[in-house]
């Protein structure tokens, strides 16, 4: 693999250009209910605490606590689960423990989750 | 430098080798939330096949030193120079003091058994208790 060393990349067809620190720095696809890991980029391991509970631990930290998590989910059951995501405790440059809810608020296990992070790496 | 970053080690790797489904799970117990449940590591396959490999992952040292860095300073783990290859078992030891608190690892004194690595088929499939898993004491059963 080769390297090239920029700081902003151009799009043909786009008129501005965007930092290159906006290419996401890992992301996830988890099943929380095995728990396993499906595919991934910058993950060391998942930690399931309980139900609707669970951490992220990044194989290279990132550089400060202000970096972006996006998730979402889905289940196999048949009726369609109404899911929040939140953070449970505040992020670590390591690690990102989040908790997955119903609409009653009950915590909820999900059979896809996927999780995207953007940031500055470490 | 010729090992570049840890990050683009990462993706290179991940480019190059086939995902390992650890056959081993860590599970662990907080002993600052006594009632809390057990919890259960599950090793990322592309982490495993990296450790494997040899060559991606730094030295478990540079993850500890870089606790006591504060955010945003430059820190050590990203640009030292990767390890070689491990077995599965080094790799999950590598995992433990990484990504579980020394606080259960190396800290604690009590008599209770607080973590295990286990085979996969020891962790319960059936989760409508899972709010009450504990490490079993007594039997070789994981919870």
């Amino acid at each position: 693999m080769s390297s090239i060393t920029v700081t902003n990349i151009k799009a043909t067809g786009e008129t501005n250009s965007r930092e290159v620190a906006g290419v996401s720095a890992g992301f996830c696809s988890l099943n929380n209910v095995s728990p396993a890991i499906n595919d991934s980029l910058n993950m060391s391991s998942v930690t399931d605490h309980q139900t609707g509970n669970y951490s992220c631990n990044w194989a290279n930290n990132m550089d400060n606590v202000n970096y972006v998590i996006g998730q979402t989910g889905g289940s196999n059951s048949t009726a369609a689960p109404n899911v929040i995501f939140a953070h449970n405790t505040l992020p670590d440059v390591g690690a990102f423990k989040a908790i997955s809810k119903s609409f009653s608020g009950a915590n909820l296990d999900m059979h896809f989750v996927s999780i995207i992070m953007f940031g500055d790496l470490a | 430098m010729t090992h570049g970053h840890l990050w683009d080690r990462l993706a290179e790797a991940k480019s190059r080798l086939e995902p390992v489904q650890s056959k081993y799970r860590v599970l662990f117990e907080n002993p600052a939330e006594p009632e809390a449940p057990a919890s259960v590591l599950c090793p990322d396959p592309n982490w495993m096949a990296a450790a494997l490999a040899g060559g991606v992952l730094p030295h478990i040292d540079t993850y500890q030193r870089d606790r006591n860095v504060a955010d945003g300073q430059p820190k050590e783990h990203p640009y030292s120079e990767p390890l070689g290859p491990m077995t599965e078992e080094e790799a999950i030891e590598y995992l433990v003091m990484k990504d579980i608190g020394p606080e259960v690892w190396r800290d604690y004194k009590g008599n209770r058994c607080i973590m295990k690595i286990v085979p996969v088929n020891l962790i319960p499939s059936d989760r409508s208790f899972r709010n009450a898993w504990k490490i079993n004491q007594e039997m070789e059963m994981a919870a």
